[in-house]
C-alpha cells in the first residue's frame, strides 16, 4: 500500500504547471489546493513555478504615482475606538493600532488648521502625506548626520533624560530627526514651539506620536530654546501647559 | 513558525523576537535612550530588505509599503495590463494588491519565494478573476482569435521579450515555441488550459503536460543563467 501522499501527487503532480498560472477549472483548482495543504513537495513545485515565471513578468518600469495615491486612500485604518474622556499618556513601546488611529487623527486634524494656527516668524512645512513623510524621514536621517548642523538634544522637563533630538541645518531647514515622546490618547498633538526673547511662537505640530516632522526657522534669528506641549489636536495660538520636553539652542 | 518572527507586536506577534532578531542596532547618536524604532526603519527604508520591508508593514508602517509599491508595483502594473488590457481595470487591481499586502502582510511568506514573485502571484490571480468575470467574457472572447493569431508564429515581436533581462531571454529561447506558445496563452492571455488546448487543436492532457514541463524547462535553464530560484 502506498502513501496517501504518493497517491495525491500522482492525481495532482500533472495539474500544478497550470495551477501556478492560474490556468485551472474552479473545481480543478480547488482539488490542487486542497492536494497542497498536506504536500510540501507539491507546494515548493508550485511556488518553484510562480517564481519562475514571476521572471518573465518581472520589469515593467516605474510604478505609477496615481496608483499610490488610490492605495494610500484606501488602506485600512483601523476606526477609533470609543475616545477616553481624559486624555493620558501611553507608553511608545506599547504601540498598537491606536497609535495609528491616534496619529491619523492627529495628522488629520493638524492638516485642517494649519493654515489657522499664528505661527510667528516660524513657518510649519508639516508634511502629512505618508510619502512625504517618508522622504522626510530621509532628509532628516540625513540632517541628523550632517556635520555642519546644529545639533539639539531634546530633554525631558520631568525627569531630564534625553528623549528625542532636533537638528538644524544652515539653511533653516529643520527636523524632529527623533523623539521617543509617548504617544498621546484621545485628541491631543504635541506642538513645538520657539522661545523668542521669552515669547512662545509656535512652529509646527508634532502630532500624537512624533518621529520625524520637518520645520523651519529664520536661520538669521535663531531661538533661545525649542519646547514641547501636549495640546488640544488642532493645537493653540499660545501654550496652555507646561513643557513636556526642551531642547536648549 | 519561520514565520512568526518576522511580524510585530502591532499584528499580535512576539515583538521583542522581532526587535532582536530583524530591525537594526541603533546608531550612536540615539545610543542615550533607545530612540524609536519607526524611526530606525525608515532611515533604512531604501536599502531594506524586501522582507524587512513586510515586516515594518506588520507594524502598520505606512513608508514601507509606500517603499514596496516603488519597487514593485511597476511590475504588477505592467502584468495586470498584460493581462486584462485595460489600463482601469490594471489599477483596479494593482491597488487591491497593495491593499491587501497592508491588510495581511502574513500571507508573504519569505520561505517560499520573493516578494515580487508573491506580489505577481496574487496580481495575476486577481487579474485572472476579473478577466473570467462576466463583464469581461465578451472582451476576452474577441482576444482569443487575436492570441492564437499572434502567439507561436510572431514570437520575438512579442512584448514579453522587450521587458526581460538578458538572462532572461537567454533562458526563453531554450524553450521549445509550442511550450512558450502554451505558457503565454495561459499567463499573460489568461486561458484555462482547455481553452489553450482548444484554441491550438490539440488534446487537454498535452497541453497541461506542456506547460509544466515547460515552466520546468525554463527554470533549469534560468539556474544555469545564473538566476537562483
Amino acid at each position: 500500500v502506498s502513501p496517501p501522499e504518493a497517491d495525491g501527487c500522482d492525481a495532482i503532480q500533472d495539474l500544478l504547471g497550470a495551477y501556478a498560472l492560474d490556468s485551472l477549472d474552479p473545481d480543478e483548482a480547488a482539488l490542487v489546493e486542497k492536494h497542497l495543504e498536506t504536500c510540501p513537495r507539491c507546494q515548493q513545485e508550485v511556488d518553484q513555478h510562480r517564481e519562475t515565471v514571476g521572471l518573465l513578468a518581472a520589469a515593467g518600469g516605474t510604478a505609477p504615482e496615481p496608483i499610490w495615491d488610490r492605495i494610500a486612500g484606501a488602506i485600512e485604518r483601523p476606526g477609533p475606538p470609543e475616545a477616553p474622556p481624559v486624555p493620558r499618556l501611553v507608553p511608545a513601546a506599547r504601540p498598537g493600532r491606536w497609535r495609528r488611529v491616534i496619529q491619523a487623527v492627529a495628522v488629520a486634524a493638524a492638516a485642517a488648521v494649519i493654515g489657522l494656527v499664528a505661527v510667528g516668524t516660524a513657518r510649519i512645512v508639516h508634511l502629512n502625506h505618508q510619502v512625504h513623510q517618508l522622504q522626510t524621514a530621509n532628509t532628516a536621517a540625513a540632517a541628523a548626520i550632517n556635520p555642519s548642523a546644529l545639533h539639539l538634544t531634546l530633554a525631558s522637563t520631568a525627569t531630564g533624560r534625553q528623549i528625542g533630538g532636533l537638528a538644524v541645518l544652515k539653511s533653516g531647514e529643520s527636523y524632529l530627526v527623533w523623539s521617543a515622546l509617548p504617544t498621546l490618547v484621545s485628541a491631543h498633538t504635541y506642538q513645538l514651539w520657539s522661545m523668542i526673547d521669552g515669547r512662545f511662537v509656535s512652529v509646527s505640530l508634532l502630532g500624537a506620536h512624533p518621529t520625524t516632522v520637518a520645520f523651519r526657522v529664520d536661520p538669521a534669528a535663531l531661538p533661545q530654546a525649542f519646547l514641547i506641549t501636549v495640546e488640544p489636536a488642532g493645537g493653540v495660538v499660545a501654550p496652555t501647559s507646561s513643557p513636556v520636553a526642551k531642547a536648549a539652542v | 513558525v519561520g514565520l512568526r518572527r518576522f511580524y510585530g507586536a502591532d499584528r499580535g506577534l512576539d515583538a521583542e523576537n522581532l526587535k532582536n532578531s530583524v530591525l537594526p542596532s541603533p546608531p550612536a547618536w540615539t545610543s542615550k535612550s533607545g530612540g524609536s524604532d519607526e524611526y530606525l526603519s525608515m532611515i533604512d527604508l531604501q536599502t531594506a530588505s524586501d522582507t524587512r520591508l513586510v515586516v515594518a508593514i506588520g507594524r502598520w508602517h505606512e513608508p514601507a509599503l509606500a517603499e514596496v509599491y516603488r519597487r514593485h508595483g511597476g511590475a504588477v502594473h505592467a502584468l495586470a495590463r498584460r493581462v486584462l488590457g485595460s489600463v482601469e481595470q490594471a489599477e483596479d487591481v494593482t491597488q487591491e494588491v497593495f491593499v491587501k499586502l497592508w491588510q495581511q502582510p502574513e500571507r508573504f511568506d519569505p520561505a517560499r519565494g520573493s516578494l515580487r514573485s508573491f506580489l505577481l502571484s496574487v496580481a495575476h490571480g486577481r487579474a485572472i478573476d476579473v478577466l473570467r468575470s462576466n463583464t469581461a467574457r465578451r472582451a476576452r472572447e474577441e482576444r482569443s482569435a487575436a492570441d492564437v493569431a499572434t502567439s507561436g508564429y510572431d514570437i520575438e515581436r512579442h512584448a514579453w521579450d522587450l521587458h526581460m533581462n538578458d538572462q532572461v531571454r537567454k533562458a526563453v529561447v531554450e524553450l521549445t515555441p509550442e511550450q512558450r506558445q502554451a505558457i503565454e496563452l495561459a499567463y499573460f492571455g489568461g486561458h484555462t488550459y482547455r481553452e489553450v488546448a482548444h484554441l491550438l487543436g490539440e488534446p487537454e492532457g498535452t497541453i497541461k503536460a506542456r506547460i509544466r514541463s515547460g515552466l520546468t524547462h525554463l527554470r533549469r535553464a534560468l539556474e544555469r543563467e545564473g538566476i537562483q530560484l
